[in-house]
């Protein structure tokens, strides 16, 4: 196998100081971002965040209006740039006469050098597709066809919108597989999701946009410790109200049987717990998870 | 979990360093794989086959052999109609293809997702031209087989040859056309529009000997179609209204600018 940086001397994709207007909207508001050769970036963002405006310069399917967006080095309408570029995109409804291994051959003919179509329908387990029509697949098998097409060229940067959406959970852990194996064979990968626990399964780095910009950039945990919450969770006869007057505590809500406490610090707020209530059992104590965090970065950048 | 992964049954799909340009073959490769595709799902589909195919034969048929019974029509009249319905029916796979075909795979984002995918330029458009191009050829081929042997319709390979080719060429203005509705309307839309251009120019053009006021015969020259009608005379040795020149230069131009306006729209749209 190659090492990556012999592939990659930089990074596979750029955003350097690119803002998009439509008229008086600001889409992307001097977005800095880099992929790296070999990880896997999770882009995450409210509607409006300018994640689809960043996709598609990203695609070359539109120009910044001002700053630079580049795929290996060169714009991405340069069609030698995009050949090492697998997409699957989502708003997109193939023609349903095809059947699956037809939608593959033409997509493997506008690359180089495409994988076999045994290896392309191995990789995505969609051999029993292969001779399918498309209209008659089911939402989770389009998905999946879509996914052979976008990888059957050998991308070396593979881009993925939403990838998993209507996929059962045995498919959706087949992907997840797929992908990591592509990462460890030296594919860059940037997806964008709504399930967050598919950017915590995968991502090696997690970008969030809010408002045309980067609002948080790192490891599915350190977004996590740049918002310090915690959760507490216990089975105590304390009322939520009485609880939320306590200073350090954020939320307090009773669910079921458990009181559900949102705190920056947990340590007080526990030992104050136990003082108060000596029946409490069942404590628990843990980390605001990425939902929670991602909530808090882009609801601190719309005020 | 039921489903087990047995990572040694994947093939590891290493990166490789592929040659970054395309080689002519691999390129040339992708332009015929989008034409055969194209070909095939026209050939898959009897919406566009039943009129495109089966409409032209039948009208020729029956106006063509049918209606004329056994009475001896003058050969001029019979070569007149013949170039008639050849033409009727290299309009409507380009018209028909492009117009409605182009504007669904607009609407369902396929066109956005090929600008994506390193799709070779226009392949797709090149695809449905040569498909169109095929179609029409195929209709070509029936029509002149049956003038030859049902409508005692008299033709030397030359004259069908001449035909035949002016037929397949014929086919690149309509596309445009087909081209330029595709890329104004929406999938939903272009049907409706799509006929409301054909029928009437099918009759305007004077493409058959249909009563006509003379104001609309001279108006007729406005119409792409009479001029492919022009020239599809020429070719069967017929007299035309016009020189076949003039006509094949105005042909070009409506190709061209149908062409024109459809990049200028796409660019500011998509």
């Amino acid at each position: 196998m190659y090492s990556q940086t012999q592939l990659y001397p930089g990074p596979v994709a750029s955003f350097a100081g690119v803002y998009k207007r439509y008229g008086n909207v600001h889409a992307l508001d001097g977005l800095d971002l880099e992929v790296r050769p070999g990880e896997l970036l999770a882009i995450l963002g409210p509607n409006g965040a300018g994640k689809s405006t960043a996709i598609s310069l990203l695609l070359g399917l539109q120009e910044p209006s001002q700053g630079k967006v580049a795929i290996f080095g060169e714009s991405p309408r340069v069609m030698d740039a995009r050949r090492k570029l697998g997409v699957m995109m989502q708003e997109v409804a193939l023609a349903p006469d095809m059947r699956v291994r037809e939608l593959i051959d033409i997509t493997s003919s506008y690359y180089a050098d495409p994988m076999p179509m045994h290896e392309v329908l191995d990789l995505t387990q969609t051999t029993a597709l292969a001779k399918k029509q498309y209209g008659k697949l089911s939402g989770g098998q389009k998905r999946l066809a879509q996914f052979a097409m976008a990888i059957c060229g050998r991308p070396r940067l593979l881009f993925l919108d939403e990838p998993t959406v209507g996929l059962d959970v045995q498919a959706r852990e087949r992907m997840w597989f797929t992908l990591r194996e592509l990462v460890k064979g030296g594919t860059s990968i940037v997806l964008t999701t709504h399930y967050l626990e598919e950017a915590e399964a995968l991502a090696d780095r997690v970008v969030v946009l809010g408002k045309g910009r980067v609002v948080a950039s790192g490891t599915v945990n350190e977004i996590r410790s740049i918002v310090a919450r915690k959760k507490i969770s216990c089975i105590t006869s304390l009322e939520p109200h009485d609880v939320r007057q306590w200073s350090g505590v954020e939320e307090a809500r009773r669910e079921h049987q458990r009181l559900e406490i949102t705190v920056t610090h947990a340590e007080k707020i526990v030992r104050r717990l136990l003082v108060t209530d000596s029946d409490l059992t069942e404590l628990e104590v843990s980390r605001a998870g990425l939902a929670e965090a991602f909530n808090e970065l882009t609801q601190e950048t719309a005020q | 979990m039921s489903t087990v992964i047995h990572p040694a049954s994947f093939p590891l799909p290493a990166v490789r360093n592929a040659p970054s340009r395309m080689p002519l073959s691999r390129l040339l490769h992708a332009y015929w794989t989008e034409a055969r595709y194209e070909v095939l799902r026209t050939l898959r589909t009897p919406a566009f086959l039943i009129p495109t195919v089966a409409l032209p034969v039948m009208l020729y048929v029956f106006f063509g052999i049918v209606l004329h019974g056994d009475k001896p029509t003058p050969p001029e009249i019979s070569l007149q109609v013949l170039s008639g319905f050849t033409m009727f029916s290299v309009i409507g796979p380009g018209l028909f293809g492009l117009g409605i075909g182009f504007a669904m795979e607009r609407q369902h984002g396929i066109v956005t997702l090929k600008r994506a995918q390193p799709m070779p330029f226009a392949a797709n458009l090149i695809g449905k031209l040569f498909s169109a191009m095929t179609l029409s050829l195929i209709v070509i081929t029936l029509l002149l087989t049956i003038a030859t042997t049902f409508a005692h319709v008299e033709l030397t390979a030359a004259q069908a040859m001449r035909a035949a080719l002016v037929g397949v060429l014929g086919v690149v203005p309509f596309c445009s056309l087909g081209l330029l509705i595709g890329s104004l309307v929406s999938g939903t839309g272009a049907p409706a529009v799509v006929n409301l251009i054909f029928f009437p120019m099918i009759y305007l053009s004077g493409l058959f000997p249909f009563p006509m006021p003379k104001t609309l015969q001279t108006a007729a020259m406005i119409w792409p179609a009479f001029h492919l009608n022009q020239l599809s005379l020429a070719a069967l040795g017929l007299q035309t209204k016009l020189n076949p020149w003039i006509s094949a230069e105005v042909l070009i131009g409506f190709a061209g600018l149908c062409i024109y306006l459809a990049a200028r729209r796409l660019t500011r749209v998509g």
